[in-house]
């Protein structure tokens, strides 16, 4: 009796010896996955060797799925050809490169991001992304077989062909992404349906096709923005709120929205016509770049209320001083107060930040490179 | 004579109900605060918890349950609007402001409240902190994670285990 009762004093105090002075707490895994579904994907990768079932939570698509991502980098396209203007467009051959600024996420290669997508779906020319999917276009392909586009996500390696319809044999169709993880793990694609004419001149907006990754179909809307709306493949465009927003190219001064079903069409009134619009930290912001007579002067606009479509302006500055140096606006930060453009010859990259008005240079991404995309990776299945 | 279970505002008094800690302290709060939790919820639509009665809550300590009822209280105007079209964003920034000062506080205390939300199902609470605690955590080594949960150190096959996923998830760790 008293050994056994020796013994068990001393493997209390042999046991209280090797542990941390702190409480042991006991959580069911069901909350600890509730906390790891909050950590940054990153942490999360290293916490997986924290015990066996941390490693099981970690690797739970149901947690890392809900993981709050940041931006990883930027997507872009090149040309092959060093000459583009020499070029037929339906000759052109493209090349997506990937550049790293983050050091949060496994590295992507660089020169080729779809590494994991089949030989006949590389060649392909990036048109949205949205939540860390890829909408590509295969148009180029010299040996094309099948559809023409496709909808791909390189963290978690999938892919999906979206089924051709009419609207998309115009040269340059007006198409974009709608995906929210936080909503839904399905995304659509809003393809708009431009009037009828035989060589693609027409502009004015007739409906919208939508696809569903959930019934794998498209379905037509017709349009309820009004008869002289245009929106084409230049207009820029951000999913916010449920809804697409598209800058309009008309004489009107607007930003025109249409929800997920097709059946909610809206109109913002813009103070300028915007050059591009994207979404930085919850909010829609529109960038306008004045003319060259007021040396390019950059405006950067919020829009504060959604529902009673306040816009403030946030900065009104000339970038490089006064001087006429030309710019094109690339993409704003998703969580920060950052817009990209690219200037000069060789196109180099660079962030200004509205927030404490400085500029930074990035990288040079070259002659033959065009329109730079956020990447923020998306790991729900 | 039987009360209004939902308050409509319109009543000039809405109805109480009583719950009690683990420690025998006795709270009384409305029954719309106490209705955030689910758990309480399905109590107090069956007429639970008023008069003398009250609903015992054996696995909260009263520190914990008065933190509970604070947090309770404030967010149940707002969640009563279903959650609240017609809110300002005055009233919105105001809870938010309110949620920040919440959570700022001691380490032991955020353990016991986010132990108390899941058990009462409380799902704003515990969402609050749950973002708290990882925020917390996110920074921290797999190691500093075991010290805090207070499990042993690891055995030298599993520090091998660790080794390796140090290697193959190198940046992870910067």
């Amino acid at each position: 009796m008293e050994s056994r009762g020796g013994n068990s004093h001393r493997r209390r105090r042999r046991r209280r010896r090797r542990m941390r002075p702190v409480v042991k707490l006991f959580f069911p895994n069901d909350l600890i996955a509730e906390i790891l579904s909050r950590v940054p994907y990153r942490s999360l990768c290293r916490f997986k060797c924290v015990s066996r079932a941390w490693l099981a939570l970690c690797s739970d698509p149901s947690v890392y799925g809900k993981c709050p991502q940041s931006l990883s980098g930027f997507l872009y396209r090149r040309h092959k050809f060093e000459h583009r203007f020499f070029c037929p467009a339906r000759m052109c051959r493209f090349t997506l490169s990937f550049l790293n600024t983050s050091e949060r996420y496994p590295p992507i290669d660089g020169t080729s991001p779809l590494s994991f997508m089949p030989p006949t779906h590389t060649n392909v020319y990036l048109v949205d992304t949205c939540s860390g999917l890829l909408l590509c276009d295969r148009q180029n392909e010299p040996t094309r077989q099948g559809p023409r586009y496709f909808v791909c996500n390189p963290a978690t390696q999938k892919w999906i062909d979206l089924p051709d319809i009419e609207p998309m044999k115009r040269l340059y169709p007006t198409i974009r992404l709608g995906f929210d993880p936080a909503v839904s793990s399905h995304f659509r694609v809003f393809l708009v349906v431009h009037l009828e004419d035989e060589h693609d001149l027409e502009d004015e907006v007739t409906g919208v096709q939508i696809y569903s990754s959930e019934t794998g179909e498209w379905s037509y809307m017709p349009s309820e923005w009004g008869f002289s709306t245009v929106v084409r493949d230049d207009s820029t465009s951000a999913f916010f709120n449920g809804a697409l927003h598209l800058t309009t190219l008309d004489s009107s001064c607007s930003v025109v929205t249409v929800d997920t079903a097709g059946k909610t069409w809206g109109r913002i009134p813009t103070p300028r016509h915007f050059d591009f619009i994207g979404l930085s930290q919850g909010r829609l912001y529109g960038m306008h770049r004045d003319s060259e007579q007021n040396d390019y002067e950059l405006s950067v606009w919020v829009l504060e209320d959604y529902g009673g479509q306040r816009w403030i302006r946030k900065r009104l500055v000339k970038l490089f001083g006064p001087g006429k140096v030309f710019y094109v606006l690339q993409t704003i930060h998703p969580e920060q107060s950052l817009v990209y453009f690219a200037t000069g010859h060789d196109r180099v990259l660079m962030s200004y930040d509205f927030g404490n008005n400085t500029l930074q240079a990035i990288t040079i991404l070259g002659q033959n490179s065009m329109r730079v995309y956020p990447y923020v990776p998306c790991f729900s299945q | 004579m039987a009360a209004p279970e939902s308050g409509d505002g319109n009543n000039g008094a809405a109805r109480m109900v009583t719950l009690i800690s683990s420690d025998n302290t006795r709270f009384e709060v409305e029954a719309a605060a106490a209705s955030l939790s689910q758990t309480l919820q399905l109590t107090i639509l069956d007429g639970g918890g008023g008069g003398g009665d009250g609903i015992p809550l054996p696995n909260v300590d009263s520190a914990t349950l008065s933190k509970v009822l604070e947090y309770c209280i404030k967010h149940a105007p707002a969640a009563a609007n279903g959650g609240a079209p017609n809110a300002t964003a005055v009233d919105r920034a105001e809870l938010e402001r309110f949620d920040n000062e919440f959570v700022n506080i001691d380490q032991s205390v955020l353990y016991s409240l986010i132990m108390a939300a899941h058990n009462l199902e409380i799902e704003g609470l515990q969402s609050l902190v749950a973002k708290k605690v990882a925020d917390m955590i996110k920074g921290k080594s797999p190691m500093e994670i075991r010290r805090t949960l207070g499990f042993p150190d690891p055995t030298p096959e599993e520090q091998a285990e660790m080794n390796a996923h140090m290697l193959e998830y190198g940046w992870a760790y910067e």
